[in-house]
């Protein structure tokens, strides 16, 4: 899809930011079908037929939307940049809520396809009507299912779980203008200050953490940033090391870096651009596993599955996150589901502990539209690839019975 | 850009007159702003920005279809009307249409407006910020923040001759204060309408005082703890608590307002005996809109009185359905305090946690409004009615119904920011409480 023209010129360092090669060049996200080209009325008709779908299995309530973006923008620059890209995002979701009136009680399970940088054919890829249905079926079940017993204990988060996690707890305490006290005032700071950087032991050796703005389908993949610099693929957590942040040109120089790694983004004409976050993604196990093969080998364990509630302190050390599904682990195979779940940890604590990551043929890519940072406010599209993993002894919290 | 009154009774009445459909409803907003951004006692980035929009709903039946333009040339306006009225035509029959409102006989004189808060330059807000980094830096402190000042209109009018108009300003600065080992820090948030009300000076010392006491903080286990939450927290949880008043899903068994016998929880004693939480547009403390984004009076309503839920907010749709009044979300969240301050509540106390801020506040059990979050920005130990140490940050796992209900005693009110609810205008007490769930601690600082 990369239609460069090649036209580089290389600019000398002006102080204030880092060099650049300059290029006249456009971008576009590569789609097969774009969205806007399909009516109003294919769209509300896929949407509805959903929602029958939901209720006809037995969902008393249900919540859906579909999202599509188009983000067009042209960069101009002095140094004698001209760079048109064309971007495209998608998402759609189902959330079937169900009630049991005479218990007082309800709960909802949500679809997991995730947002992505894809065009219609998205409906087309992922089997929406069957996850429509383990919802409903699975929301039955979460109605009747036993709560936690809390404590210490392994879990194995799959993936559509664990992006989320991925996101607060690598994807924001590596952004350099957090580490460097630049977002103090709203976002936050973070622990991974530039002492630890090429030292810090932030998880195990398992865990290699990878940023891209180049990946097929992710959220932040485009040609360009908004300083103009080429997009590219870096590692951030080599072998549990913490090797590097996130940058642009006007940072990198802070820690001595002669090249920006493209993270520069405003979410419109108002606004600044600021560094915002690559897809930062958790890689694969070269070994072969599947989650099967990972259920098996566990005795006694959570199975996480969904995103679920999120929230993690300014400095990226505590969180704690639910999910839309947990599933009881017992010698080797899944048992019951189990509600009222809620997984809390510390960032290097989590990551040292995690001794099994499956590999890439369970892969998923999720992603959110709306990472929020900066003032004025801004919103940023990202995602994040992950594999279901187990980590050993998470501290496990009931819901229920915090208050 | 700013419009007056007369211009955009004009200018819908224009927008209007392009239409085909059986009804048509349009909102005109625009603002212009001023923008400051600070960090590393040093400015960062400044900007300005002007913009207007045009919302417009046409109708057909019960169909409709809405598109907002952001430039009002006639090209533009038919282009997003002839747009909506395609969109409106090719959309499916709403059970839960509903049609534009009526014209309403009267709405509410409010004062949002103030000509010095208008007339801001940069210069003025440079001017004004530069007392915060000097004082950070002769205290050889770190100063990160914001200052934004705007001045915004809405108006809206329909094919019903329905006609409303507001016009506001606001002033806003926050700045957090941290030490420079990383170990303390503080923060103050505060917005009003009227410039004068915002005295930097006054709020910056503030800040500058919390962090230096923010120094050399101890370790102190989490548990359930006699707390004092700071008006900026009790804002958090508040404002969370009426994001969840929603009657339809209260009617509907999904809420925790949801009763098995009664469909909603309105006439139940939800809160303790002193708690009262209202809404009026013609506060002082807090002036806002008189009227909701489709032109609905907004008056004085009692959420909570003397600890009884009195009323939920609900669509149009609903209230017919169910034959209640329309209670549109509010505009301003007032709740009733007493004429202590928070000094008085940290001297009255034998041993417990002080909480200046709460951060990344999440639902965690929508069916009892059990949220997390972690506390920010300065805690505290208080012994003996003094506070003794800077102790630690925490993660919480609680209820803004259980806070409620373990109140002992409040401070005066004030109008503040919080951390997420920072876009609604709320004026609260700091709580005195029996108890709150300090879950886990927090490295962080």
């Amino acid at each position: 899809m990369r239609d460069c023209k090649g036209k580089f010129n290389f600019t000398e360092n002006s102080g204030r930011v880092v060099p650049a090669q300059s290029y006249t060049d456009t971008w576009k996200t590569p789609i097969q079908i774009n969205p806007f080209d399909i009516s109003v009325t294919d769209k509300i008709d896929l949407q509805l037929k959903y929602n029958k779908l939901a209720k006809s299995l037995g969902a008393d309530y249900v919540d859906s939307f579909m999202w599509f973006i188009n983000e067009w923008k042209y960069f101009a620059s002095s140094e004698g940049s001209y760079i048109m890209q064309d971007l495209y995002r998608i998402w759609a979701e189902t959330e079937p809520t169900l009630v049991d009136k005479s218990e007082g009680k309800f709960e909802s399970i949500a679809t997991q396809i995730a947002p992505l940088s894809m065009g219609y054919e998205y409906f087309n890829k992922f089997p929406f009507e069957r996850e429509i249905e383990a919802a409903v079926e699975n929301t039955k079940m979460k109605l009747k299912s036993p709560s936690v017993e809390p404590g210490k204990k392994d879990v194995i988060i799959h993936a559509n779980n664990l992006f989320l996690t991925i996101h607060e707890s690598c994807g924001h305490p590596t952004e350099l203008d957090r580490a460097l006290g630049y977002e103090a005032n709203y976002a936050g700071t973070s622990f991974m200050t530039t002492e630890k950087l090429g030292k810090l032991k932030y998880g195990s050796d398992l865990v290699n953490l990878t940023a891209d703005r180049t990946q097929v389908g992710g959220l932040a993949t485009r040609g360009y940033d908004d300083d103009g610099v080429k997009t590219i693929e870096w590692p951030i957590i080599d072998k549990g090391v913490f090797v590097n942040y996130q940058t642009t040109r006007e940072q990198a120089k802070y820690i001595d870096q002669d090249v920006s790694y493209a993270c520069a983004y405003a979410d419109s004409w108002s606004h600044f651009p600021i560094q915002r976050m690559p897809n930062v993604s958790l890689k694969p196990s070269s070994e072969k596993r599947s989650l099967e093969d990972l259920i098996a080998d566990t005795d006694d364990a959570i199975l996480v599955i969904g995103r679920g509630s999120w929230s993690i302190d300014m400095q990226r050390y505590n969180f704690q996150f639910t999910g839309q599904e947990f599933w009881e682990i017992k010698n080797g195979k899944k048992g019951g589901m189990i509600n009222d779940v809620a997984y809390q940890g510390n960032t290097v604590d989590f990551w040292n502990s995690c001794d099994a990551l499956c590999d890439e043929s369970e892969y998923y890519l999720g992603g959110s539209l709306f990472c929020g940072k900066g003032e004025p406010g801004q919103i940023s599209p990202v995602s994040h690839g992950a594999v279901p993993a187990r980590f050993r002894q998470i501290n496990i919290l009931n819901t229920k019975s915090q208050i | 850009m700013i419009f007056t009154k007369e211009e955009s009774k004009e200018l819908i009445n224009k927008i209007i007159s392009y239409s085909k459909a059986d009804s048509a409803s349009v909102s005109l907003s625009g603002s212009n702003s001023n923008n400051l951004r600070f960090a590393l006692n040093t400015v960062s980035t400044c900007g300005a920005i002007n913009s207007i929009s045009a919302d417009i709903t046409s109708n057909f039946g019960k169909k409709s279809g809405s598109v907002r333009i952001t430039s009002i040339e006639n090209e533009s306006i038919e282009k997003g009307i002839r747009m909506s009225e395609e969109i409106a035509k090719l959309s499916p029959d709403s059970e839960e249409f509903m049609p534009p409102l009526e014209k309403q006989s009267a709405y509410s004189e409010v004062k949002e407006y103030f000509d010095d808060t208008d007339k801001l330059t940069p210069k003025d807000i440079s001017d004004k910020v530069s007392y915060t980094i000097n004082k950070a830096i002769n205290n050889d402190l770190s100063a990160a923040g914001y200052f934004e000042n705007e001045t915004a209109f809405y108006s809206v009018g329909n094919t019903r001759g329905l006609f409303a108009y507001h016009k506001e300003t606001s002033a806003g600065f926050s700045t957090t204060v941290r030490t420079n080992d990383g170990k303390g820090s503080s923060k103050i948030d505060r917005s009003f309408a009227d410039i004068n009300l915002l005295d930097i000076k006054k709020f910056s010392d503030r800040v500058i005082d919390k962090t230096i006491l923010s120094r050399d903080p101890i370790k102190y286990d989490p548990g359930k703890y006699v707390t004092i939450l700071d008006n900026t927290a009790v804002s958090d949880m508040v404002g969370n608590l009426i994001g969840y008043m929603n009657k339809r899903s209260a009617d509907e068994g999904r809420s925790f307002f949801s009763d098995k016998e009664k469909g909603n929880k309105i006439g139940h004693q939800i809160a303790g005996s002193k708690v009262n939480i209202y809404s009026d547009p013609q506060s002082p403390d807090a002036p806002s809109s008189p009227f909701s984004g489709d032109g609905m009076p907004v008056f004085k309503t009692q959420w909570i009185k003397d600890g009884v839920l009195k009323n939920l907010y609900s669509g149009r749709y609903w209230a017919k359905k169910t034959n209640s009044q329309y209670i549109p979300y509010p505009t301003n969240i007032l709740m009733s305090g007493s004429d202590k301050t928070v000094e008085d509540l940290i001297a009255s106390t034998d041993k417990g946690i002080y909480v200046l801020r709460f951060w990344y506040i999440r639902s965690v059990d929508p069916k009892q409004i059990l949220m997390t979050g972690l506390t920010r920005d300065g805690v505290f130990l208080i012994e003996n009615g003094k506070i003794k140490a800077a102790i630690n940050n925490f993660r919480f796992n609680e209820s803004p119904v259980n806070i409620l209900n373990n109140i002992v005693d409040m401070s005066k009110s004030e109008k503040v920011v919080g951390s997420e609810t920072g876009d609604e205008k709320i004026v609260v007490p700091a709580l005195k409480l029996s108890e709150f769930n300090f879950s886990t601690i927090s490295d962080a600082f």
